[in-house]
């Protein structure tokens, strides 16, 4: 059965700019081996450092920091696939990581919401998960849901219970798993087979993919890297996403920062390498800056970090989570948001990351507007517009008609008009500012739309038995969580 | 039969199809029906429903133009026909044209077929067009309002010479003076003495309506 759900649009990556030349790439991963062999990366987790010292790293077993032979890094890296399948519910929503499609995932993993009815801030809930992946459902270009915020009304399940509110709202692969307690990372594992039907089909085409975050500068947290082994053995495909801060926990060098950073994603995929060969994991590094007087988190910077960083993952042969990319500081949807999304979806097709994007979220990806969604959505789709093929014929050219009008008249009586006049589908945000006669505020409109889609749109939803079954594992999830907390 | 007539002459304006209207007109005055009927029960129908289609958003400009001329096609065979007292219901007569020196058409004829299509009477008399050629047309079909059109910054002036005009003539009182075009304003309007100014053709109906509300 085929859903209601519209077909993912991707953009091609033939459009990638090369920011960096290749001799500038050597001396970034020459700077990372360095790093690597010399500084050494700090994985606090005793079966890391095990998975390690078996393949004959440098592991200090008191300071918990691992050095790593060049050697060992390339042996390691040899086994990560350049490619693989993040899956859908259904096959036409499954996205190949293979250099030639870059897919527009939403951003994540905010905590503010202003509420859809009262339009007060407020704190983010699990039915705010499940109403954006509703919407996104609906939205062609969004290719990977990742939850927008946290289901902070699910204390430390919360992130099961976003994967969940994604698994049963959306037909699209769902970014489910993160940092975890480890004893927890095993139920995202179960929910993904319970969506996919086997262990086998889990593997060929997971529903869900995981990001850990690395704690810059050169560490990792301990229940990140141990939830990661849990994902990697059961074929759950990963970013590791180094987040250096300039001036703070990064070099204030564009270079040191994404050397710095590099190293600390490339430790990680050596590990899971290492560990389970093979296994699906991607690239992603994103910097920000310190802001040099409040010590705040900056991302809006301008300089082409998502090209640079894109380029890295790929000079290693992995795919990456990076690129163009419209998230921004700014706190209200006004000039500011317009102009960073609109940059940022520009960005898009020269940036040719294999996942990016990061639609939906202001004020440093921490705040949902309901409306942005459909205002990032709009402007990514011009973007798309303008990057497609353009062919047409001779008789495309129209000379009939213009014959027959000939100089001084006009082409609305023209059947050719009437037939053609649609073949500019006017958006539902530009068209109804058009159609109504006056001039709606966009935001306006785009809320019209939001809630439209959120009255209408109702994704096929999972089998009866399987919502059953999703439920008992995160009610046994809910109990394991009890136990942790009391054993804290 | 005539119902049959009545909905083929609907959708050919519905449909948009100028020569279809024509030859069911003419096929309706050889079967013997009632003219006023067949554009009361047929033509009136068709173009509220081009209408509709339109504010729903369904129909684009093209299709409310040639549904307009499939209306005025068929009302060139019926409305000659009208015997005896029978006259058409029309909300009002409007005399349209674009102002001296200017030589753009099409905004003056949207404005022209969505009043049309909303029950006025229209006499287009085209572009470029002197002040004294839309004092003749107003006399001529003791037209309710005026509506002159320019494209340019420098032949908007004409609007105000034709509103100048039109006082010297007496005219001024008798008939209501609608304004419009990229470079003119609401304010320029009032500033020149018009009685209304629409920005688009949408906007101009309603102008219109209130103008022949508002006593003269």
């Amino acid at each position: 059965m085929t859903s209601n759900t519209p077909d993912i649009l991707a953009f091609p990556t033939k459009n990638k700019r090369e920011v960096l030349s290749q001799a500038q790439l050597d001396v970034l991963k020459a700077g990372t081996y360095q790093i690597l062999k010399d500084v050494g990366v700090k994985f606090p987790s005793k079966r890391a450092l095990n998975i390690f010292s078996d393949h004959g790293a440098e592991v200090d077993w008191d300071t918990q920091i691992v050095k790593l032979k060049p050697g060992l890094v390339d042996k390691a890296l040899k086994t990560a696939p350049r490619s693989f399948i993040l899956g859908g519910r259904e096959e036409r929503f499954d996205l190949l990581l293979d250099g030639n499609h870059s897919y527009l995932s939403t951003d994540g993993c905010g905590t503010r919401v202003i509420d859809l009815e009262t339009r007060q801030e407020r704190d983010s809930r699990k039915e705010d998960v499940a109403r954006m992946a509703r919407i996104c459902d609906a939205l062609p270009l969004i290719g990977f849901f990742w939850p927008l915020v946290s289901a902070q009304d699910h204390g430390m399940t919360a992130p099961l219970h976003e994967c969940h509110a994604g698994l049963t709202n959306t037909l699209k692969h769902v970014r489910g798993g993160t940092t975890v307690f480890p004893e927890l990372a095993k139920f995202l594992v179960e929910m993904a087979t319970v969506v996919s039907g086997s262990d086998d089909e889990r593997r060929k085409r997971p529903p869900i993919c995981a990001n850990i975050c690395g704690i810059a500068p050169l560490a990792h947290d301990e229940h990140g890297i141990d939830s990661a082994l849990v994902y990697a053995e059961a074929g759950i495909p990963m970013s590791f996403m180094a987040m250096p801060t300039m001036g703070s926990t990064a070099p204030a060098t564009p270079w040191g920062a994404l050397v710095s950073a590099d190293a600390e994603v490339i430790s990680a995929m050596v590990l899971i390498q290492l560990a389970y060969p093979g296994a699906p994991v991607f690239h992603s590094i994103e910097v920000s800056l310190m802001h040099p007087r409040t010590g705040g988190y900056v991302t809006s910077i301008d300089y082409p970090f998502g090209s640079m960083t894109v380029q890295i993952g790929h000079n290693w042969n992995v795919p990456v989570l990076g690129g163009g990319g419209t998230s921004s500081d700014a706190r209200e949807i006004g000039w500011y948001s317009g102009s960073a999304t609109g940059m940022g979806a520009a960005s898009i097709p020269t940036g040719g990351g294999e996942i990016c994007g990061y639609l939906g979220m202001l004020d440093g990806s921490m705040l949902l507007y309901p409306e942005q969604i459909i205002l990032d959505h709009e402007l990514c789709y011009e973007v798309y517009k303008s990057y497609q093929a353009i062919e047409f014929t001779e008789a495309d050219l129209a000379l009939d008609v213009i014959k027959s009008v000939g100089p001084g008249s006009h082409f609305l009586r023209e059947k050719h008009t009437r037939k053609h006049i649609r073949d500019f589908p006017l958006s539902p945000i530009t068209g109804e500012i058009y159609l109504s006669g006056d001039r709606r505020p966009s935001r306006e409109v785009a809320l019209q739309e939001f809630n439209k889609i959120n009255e209408t749109h109702h994704p096929e939803p999972l089998p009866e038995d399987k919502l059953m079954e999703l439920d008992n594992i995160l009610a046994a999830a809910d109990k394991e969580a009890e136990k942790l907390q009391t054993r804290k | 039969m005539s119902e049959e007539f009545y909905k083929k002459l609907m959708a050919a304006v519905v449909d948009g199809e100028p020569e279809d209207a024509e030859a069911i007109a003419k096929e309706a005055l050889e079967a013997n029906l009632d003219p006023l009927e067949c554009i009361n029960k047929g033509l009136v129908p068709g173009i509220q429903k081009v209408g509709e289609l339109f504010s729903t958003g369904e129909y684009y400009l093209p299709e409310l133009i040639i549904g307009a001329d499939a209306m005025k096609a068929a009302l060139e065979i019926l409305e000659p026909a009208l015997v005896g007292g029978q006259k058409l219901d029309v909300v009002g007569m409007v005399i349209l044209g674009t102002v001296e020196g200017d030589l753009h058409e099409i905004g003056k004829t949207l404005v022209g077929t969505m009043l049309t299509a909303n029950g006025f009477k229209v006499v287009d008399i085209g572009a470029n067009q002197s002040v004294e050629a839309f004092v003749k047309a107003i006399k001529e079909h003791g037209a309710d309002i005026v509506g002159a059109s320019a494209l340019l910054t420098t032949t908007m002036l004409q609007q105000k010479k034709l509103v100048e005009a039109l006082e010297s003539a007496g005219l001024k009182n008798k008939v209501k003076i609608m304004v419009g075009g990229a470079p003119v304003t609401d304010r320029y309007a009032q500033e020149i003495g018009a009685d209304g100014y629409a920005e688009d053709a949408i906007s101009a109906v309603d102008i219109a309506f209130r103008l022949m509300d508002a006593p003269v």
